[in-house]
C-alpha cells in the first residue's frame, strides 16, 4: 500500500468512527409510565465526584431509591457550573429515568445567560437543602466582630480583602449584597476551590472569607476559625451568640440551596411520586446522619415541588439584579 | 515511639492487612486504565467503607491512593497512554525506552522511584507534617505564580534543538489552558458559543490526543512492523549503579513533590511536571531528555508519590485539602466522624500514626506487588499491533469520555490525535504543550490573583523573597540558553568572516 492509500484508508476509517459515535448518546424512549419505575434511575450531577452536589445526590439517591425500589444511579457530568448536566436533562426523554441533582448554580448560570434553558425547560420536585454561608475570620485575626470589620472597610475603602469562590458566582453575589447593605466597599478575592482559599485565610494573605461551615466545621470546633456572621433569618441554635444579618439590619439570607429537578413535560403523575419518594428520603436516619455531620441541617431545606420553583425563580431575580450591578451583566 | 508500635500491630492485624494489600491492587488497576482515575475509585469504595472501622477504612483508601498514582505509568510506558493525569511527565521518556526495546528497564525505574519517592515523602509527613503545614501556609498568590512560572522557565532548555519550535509549542499549551469561563474574572474566552467548551479544556483528552492517538496514527503511517524483538516483559528494577545514579534526581523529586504537594489546590499532575523541569534544568545532560533517559522517569515518578503523601499533610493537619482525591477523603473522614485539623493529631495520635505507617506501607508494596501486576498487564505488548491498536484506541476513547461523560472530550481526543501526528512530523516537541496546558492556568490565574490583591501594583511580586528569588531564577534560566545560541552563532560567524 501507498502512503496515499493507506492516508486516506485512515480518513475513512476514522469518519466511520465518528459517525457510529455519533449515534450513541441516544436513548430509546419507552413508554412505561404505567408501572414508573421498571428500570433504574439515572441521576445526574453536574459537578465533579466528591464535591458539595456530588454527596448531596449520594446521600439522598440510596434512600430515595430503596423507596422507589429502583437503583438511582448517580452520574457526574462535570462542567461550566452544572450548565453541562443541565443541557443534558432537557435531551432526555421525559419520562422520570433522568434526574437532575442541582444547586444554587443552576439560578446563576440563568441569571448570566450560560445556559439556554429557562426554568420552564423544567419541573421542579423538591428542594432538599439549604446551606448556611457565613463570614469568618482567623482566632489571630485583628477583627473580632463583624462591626469591626464594617468599621475597617469604611475608613479603608477598597482595602478589605475578602475571599470567595468563583468570580461573577453565588459568593460574589452575595459580598456584592453585603457590600451595598452595609455601605462599605470591598476587595473581592475569587478563588477556584474552597481548600485554597481556606488557606489563604490561614496563611494571613486574606482579610475574611466568605465559606459555609461544613468544609470548615474541623477549624471552627478547635476554635482557629471564627464565624463572625451567619446570613440566616433567624439564630442559629448551634451558635447562639453568633449574630444573623438581619441583626445588623441587613437583609441577606440567601444560602446554598440543593434540590431535584426533572426535564419538562413529565408525566404529573411521575413527578408526584417523585417528590413524595425525595420527601419520605430527606427523612430517612442514613441522610438525616450525613446532614448532620455536614453541617446542612443548620436551618430548614425542605420546599415542595411548587414552592422550590417560586423559590428558584425569586433568587434568579436577586442575582440578576446583583450582576448587573457588578457589570456581569450588560 | 510507643504509639508507633501500636500502630504498627494495629497494621498487621489481618482485616487490616488485606485492606491494605487489597488497595494496592485495586489502586494498580484504576491507575493503569485509562479512563479510570485513583479518585473516582476512592469515590467509589467510601459508601464501602461505612460497615468498616475507621483506621481499616482510611488504609484501604489510602492505599489505593498511592498505588494508583504510581500505575499511571505502566501505560504511560508501555503505550504511550497515560493511563492517570500524575502519569503526564512520564510518557516523554517512558515511551522512548519502550521503542528502544528496553520496556522493562523503564517500568523498574518507575516502580523503583514510585516507591522511594513515596517513602521519602511518608517519612516526611511523620517527622514534620505540622512544621510543613505551616510552610503551605506561606505561600499566596504571588509564590504560586513564581512557582508556575519556575516550572514554564525551562521550556527553552526543553527545546534547545530548535528554540521557535518549542516557543510556538509552548504558547499552544498555554492557549490551551486560556479556554473556558476566565475563573478571574467569570467571562468565557474561546468557547465559540460551545457550552461544553465553557469550563475549559481538561488536559486529559489533549494528552491522549497528542500521545497516544498521534502514536497510533505513526505506527500505522510508517511502520506496522515491531522493529525490536520483545523478549518476555518483567520488570527488572534498576542496577545498583543505575540506583546510585539516579539518587540526586530521585532527591531532588521526592523533595520538590512534598513541597508541592503539600500546596493546597496544586496537586501530584503539577508535582510531576515541575520536577521533570527541574531535572532537566539542573542535568549535565539536558538535550538526552525525551529520548528515553532514565532520569526522565526517575523525576515525576519519584515526586508524584511524594506529593501525594504531601498533599495528606493540609488535609490532615490543616483540614484543608490539597488536591481532587484528599477532597473526596475530607469527606469520607467526616462520615466517619473524625475532623482533621490539630485537634486530630493531639487527640487520635494512634489512628494518625496508623494512617501515617499505612502510606509507608502502601508505598513499600509498589515494590512487592507492581513486579506480579506489571508482568501480568504488560503481555498485552506482545499482542500484535493491528489488533492491539484498535485496542488501545477503543481504551483512548472510552477513557477520554469516561472523565466528565462528555462527548466533547472525544472530539477534542480525535482532534488531538491528528494534531500531535502532524506536529511530530514536522519535529515539533510536544513537551512544552503539555507543560503549558498543565501550568498554564496556574501561572495566569496567580498573576491575576496577586495583583487583584495588590490592587494593581506589581510590586507585589518582589515584595515576597520566596517570589523575588523564585521569578529571578526563572528569568535567567530562560534566557540563558537564548544567550548561549546567540553567543555560538555570534563566535561561528566571527570564525568565518567571508561567509
Amino acid at each position: 500500500m501507498t502512503t496515499k492509500t493507506r492516508a486516506s484508508l485512515i480518513c475513512v476509517l476514522l469518519l466511520v468512527a465518528a459517525l457510529a459515535l455519533g449515534g450513541c448518546g441516544g436513548s430509546s424512549a419507552t413508554d412505561g409510565k404505567a408501572k414508573y419505575p421498571e428500570r433504574p434511575v439515572e441521576g445526574i450531577v453536574g459537578w465533579g465526584a466528591g464535591g458539595g452536589t456530588d454527596v448531596f445526590a449520594r446521600a439522598i439517591a440510596k434512600p430515595a431509591g430503596e423507596i422507589l425500589g429502583q437503583t438511582i444511579a448517580v452520574k457526574n457530568m462535570p462542567g461550566s457550573s452544572g450548565a453541562i448536566a443541565g443541557d443534558y436533562v432537557t435531551q432526555q426523554p421525559a419520562d422520570g429515568y433522568t434526574l437532575w441533582f442541582m444547586g444554587s448554580n443552576y439560578a446563576v448560570n440563568v441569571a448570566l445567560g450560560r445556559t439556554p434553558h429557562p426554568l420552564s425547560d423544567y419541573i421542579p420536585v423538591a428542594r432538599i437543602q439549604h446551606d448556611t454561608a457565613m463570614l469568618q475570620v482567623t482566632k489571630t485575626s485583628k477583627f473580632k466582630t463583624v462591626d469591626d470589620i464594617v468599621a475597617y472597610a469604611k475608613a479603608n475603602p477598597g482595602k478589605l480583602k475578602v475571599g470567595g469562590t468563583g468570580a461573577a458566582s453565588f459568593d460574589e453575589v452575595v459580598i456584592a449584597l453585603w457590600e451595598d447593605a452595609a455601605g462599605i466597599k470591598v476587595n473581592y478575592v475569587p478563588y477556584e476551590n474552597g481548600g485554597q482559599m481556606q488557606a489563604a485565610l490561614l496563611g494571613g494573605h486574606l482579610d475574611i472569607m466568605f465559606e459555609e461551615l461544613g468544609p470548615v466545621a474541623g477549624r471552627v470546633a478547635d476554635g482557629s476559625l471564627v464565624p463572625v456572621l451567619a446570613f440566616s433569618e433567624k439564630k442559629l441554635e448551634k451558635f447562639p451568640n453568633l449574630p444573623v444579618a438581619p441583626d445588623k439590619g441587613w437583609n441577606i439570607t440567601l444560602g446554598n440551596w440543593r434540590g431535584v429537578m426533572v426535564n419538562k413535560g413529565t408525566d404529573p403523575a411521575i413527578v408526584k411520586k417523585l417528590e413524595e419518594t425525595f420527601t419520605k428520603a430527606k427523612d430517612t436516619p442514613s441522610y438525616k446522619k450525613v446532614e448532620k455531620d455536614t453541617f446542612l441541617d443548620l436551618r430548614p431545606g425542605y420546599l415542595s415541588g411548587k414552592d422550590y420553583g417560586a423559590a428558584i425563580q425569586k433568587d434568579i431575580d436577586v442575582y440578576k439584579k446583583a450582576l448587573t450591578k457588578l457589570g456581569y451583566i450588560k | 515511639m510507643d504509639s508507633f508500635l501500636t500502630a504498627l500491630l494495629h497494621i498487621i492485624q489481618p482485616s487490616n492487612l488485606i485492606a491494605v494489600i487489597g488497595g494496592a491492587l485495586l489502586g494498580m488497576l484504576s491507575g493503569a486504565t485509562p479512563g479510570v482515575s485513583g479518585t473516582m475509585m476512592v469515590v467509589l469504595l467510601i459508601p464501602l467503607t461505612y460497615t468498616l472501622e475507621p483506621d481499616t477504612a482510611f488504609l484501604l483508601l489510602i492505599s489505593v491512593y498511592c498505588s494508583a498514582v504510581f500505575s499511571g505509568s505502566i501505560s504511560a510506558i508501555l503505550f504511550r497512554t497515560p493511563g492517570a493525569p500524575e502519569a503526564v511527565a512520564t510518557t516523554l521518556d517512558g515511551y522512548e525506552m519502550t521503542k528502544q526495546g528496553k520496556p522493562h528497564e523503564a517500568l523498574g525505574i518507575s516502580v523503583y522511584s514510585s516507591a522511594v519517592g513515596g517513602l521519602l515523602g511518608g517519612a516526611a509527613l511523620i517527622l514534620v507534617a505540622p512544621q510543613l503545614a505551616k510552610l503551605a501556609l506561606a505561600f499566596g498568590p504571588p509564590e504560586y505564580f513564581g512557582m508556575a512560572v519556575m516550572g514554564l522557565s525551562v521550556v527553552t532548555t526543553l527545546g534547545a534543538k530548535n528554540m521557535v519550535k518549542a516557543l510556538l509549542a509552548a504558547l499552544l499549551g498555554l492557549f490551551l489552558a486560556t479556554v473556558g469561563i476566565d475563573p478571574m474574572a467569570g467571562i468565557p474566552r474561546f468557547t465559540f458559543g460551545l457550552p461544553s467548551l465553557m469550563s475549559g479544556i481538561d488536559f486529559i483528552p489533549v494528552l491522549i490526543g497528542l500521545f497516544a492517538i498521534s502514536e497510533m496514527l505513526r505506527q500505522v503511517m510508517e511502520d506496522t512492523t515491531i522493529k525490536v524483538k520483545l523478549g518476555k516483559i518483567r520488570t527488572s528494577l534498576p542496577s545498583f549503579a543505575m540506583q546510585k545514579r539516579l539518587m540526586p534526581t530521585i532527591f531532588g523529586g521526592s523533595a520538590l513533590g512534598t513541597i508541592i504537594g503539600i500546596l493546597p489546590g496544586i496537586g501530584a499532575t503539577t508535582a510531576a511536571m515541575v520536577s521533570y523541569s527541574e531535572a532537566v534544568r539542573w542535568s549535565k545532560t539536558p538535550e538526552k531528555f525525551g529520548t528515553g533517559h532514565p532520569e526522565g522517569i526517575a523525576a515525576p515518578e519519584s515526586s508524584n508519590n511524594a506529593a501525594a503523601n504531601g498533599a495528606m499533610v493540609p488535609l490532615l493537619a490543616l483540614g484543608i485539602p490539597g488536591s481532587a482525591t484528599t477532597a473526596v477523603m475530607l469527606g469520607a473522614f467526616v462520615l466517619h466522624g473524625l475532623k482533621p485539623g490539630p485537634l486530630l493529631f493531639s487527640e487520635q495520635a494512634e489512628f494518625i500514626n496508623t494512617i501515617f505507617l499505612g502510606t509507608m506501607i502502601a508505598n513499600a508494596l509498589i515494590l512487592l506487588v507492581a513486579p506480579f501486576f506489571i508482568r501480568g498487564f504488560a503481555n498485552i505488548i506482545r499482542i500484535p499491533y493491528p489488533v492491539l491498536g484498535p485496542v488501545i484506541l477503543v481504551l483512548c476513547i472510552v477513557g477520554s469520555y469516561a472523565i466528565r461523560n462528555n462527548m466533547m472530550d472525544v472530539w477534542l481526543t480525535l482532534g488531538f490525535g491528528v494534531l500531535g501526528y502532524l506536529l511530530e512530523k514536522y519535529c515539533f516537541p510536544l513537551s512544552p504543550i503539555i507543560l503549558g496546558i498543565v501550568l498554564g492556568g496556574l501561572a495566569e490565574q496567580e498573576f491575576r490573583r496577586s495583583l487583584i490583591m495588590s490592587q494593581g501594583d506589581y510590586g507585589i511580586f518582589f515584595a515576597s523573597p520566596i517570589a523575588a528569588v523564585l521569578l529571578g531564577v526563572s528569568f535567567l534560566s530562560f534566557i540563558a540558553p537564548i544567550a548561549i545560541n546567540f553567543y555560538k552563532k555570534w563566535k561561528a560567524n566571527a570564525a568565518s568572516p567571508g561567509a
